[in-house]
């Protein structure tokens, strides 16, 4: 559910495309030849109703971005900035969940992947059809993008305190 | 002095720094606390991202999911029975060639030339009769009748292995979904 969610931004559209995906799983079921795992295949097939879904609203997540060749060797920029104090945990916490949200399906599948369903890149692969390098680049362009949107949240916190 | 880049700060997260730049990177971290507070917090919000609730789907669902995948049970009996259309043809021939080499013998009208089978019951039926003309009575009866006076024990064997049949496919066919079940 998680990962239709994160891809479709929508409850009953995630809702619906989680129960095609098990109807799915349930007839493909005497076809599954336990080469892989049971939870990557079904993940597999939530993954591409998503994608399917994604497509009919015109957007396609396949398309390889410019410059996903490599992960690029920025620094991290001077308005972005670690905070120097710790936060409330909880707080924290529902504040990384609500831009892991806001991430664009492209980038916020694969981070779901990694970190909520603690995936490894061969698994992700497995799943999405990528190859590695895409998924490397994804990822790390989600992690910064989640990084950046957090930090820009506590700045703005902390001139509202200000 | 040259910061970290956000993905060598990233590695240092993941712990996934090569061997070569694990020393420079871990110098410099040393030296600067704007790398180290950076790494510390990428690490905070990652162990965040990964303790994050996962979504839940609405009560209801569940219960949605069975309705649509119930039709498909319903119609299993249908389904199974295309699935193995092959196998019950097969097993209508053979069961219909046993049938007939064993009555065409017991019918044998004048359109019903000897076959193969025929011929070897008639083969059996006349040792049968050459063994009683030198056996006793008593020991006759561990030697069985020939097939022309028993059809009926006949018919019967071909009813039980016909049920027989059955019961190993319904076996067959419940012990593979319940072992399907159980290697979910």
């Amino acid at each position: 559910m998680t990962l239709s969610l994160r891809m479709l931004k929508n409850r009953e559209e995630a809702e619906e495309a989680l129960q095609d995906a098990f109807i799915r799983a349930f007839n493909a079921l005497p076809r599954f030849e336990w080469k892989s795992s049971f939870s990557t295949w079904f993940y597999r097939i939530v993954y591409n109703v998503c994608v399917t879904q994604l497509s009919k609203r015109g957007e396609d997540i396949h398309v390889t971005l410019d410059g996903e060749e490599g992960e690029g060797g920025f620094e991290v920029a001077e308005e972005g900035l670690a905070p120097d104090e710790k936060y409330e945990s909880d707080e924290f916490e529902s504040l990384v969940v609500r831009e892991i949200e806001r991430l664009p399906a492209l980038y916020g599948s694969i981070c779901t992947l990694f970190f909520m369903q603690d995936m490894s890149y061969d698994q992700i692969v497995e799943i999405t059809g990528l190859p590695l390098g895409t998924v490397k680049v994804r990822l790390f362009r989600g992690r910064m993008l989640l990084r950046q949107a957090v930090g820009r949240h506590i700045g703005a916190d902390k001139q509202t305190a200000a | 002095m040259n910061h970290l880049t956000a993905s060598e700060v990233l590695q240092v997260v993941d712990g996934s720094i090569v061997n070569g730049e694990k020393t420079r990177v871990f110098v410099h971290l040393e030296a600067c606390p704007r790398c180290r507070r950076e790494v510390e917090f990428s690490r905070t919000l990652e162990r965040a991202a990964r303790s994050a609730p996962l979504a839940k789907p609405s009560r209801e669902f569940t219960s949605r999911v069975m309705g649509s995948v119930t039709p498909q049970s319903k119609r299993s009996v249908a389904s199974w029975f295309i699935n193995n259309l092959a196998n019950i043809l097969a097993m209508a021939l053979v069961l219909t060639v046993v049938w007939y080499a064993v009555t065409s013998k017991t019918q044998g009208g004048p359109d019903k030339g000897p076959t193969v089978v025929s011929n070897a019951l008639a083969l059996y039926s006349e040792y049968y009769t050459r063994l009683r003309e030198y056996l006793p009575a008593d020991r006759m009866n561990v030697v069985q009748k020939p097939v022309g006076e028993q059809s009926a024990e006949t018919n019967k064997i071909i009813l039980f292995t016909a049920i027989s049949v059955l019961i190993l496919v319904a076996l067959d066919h419940i012990v593979a979904r319940k072992a399907i079940r159980l290697r979910n």
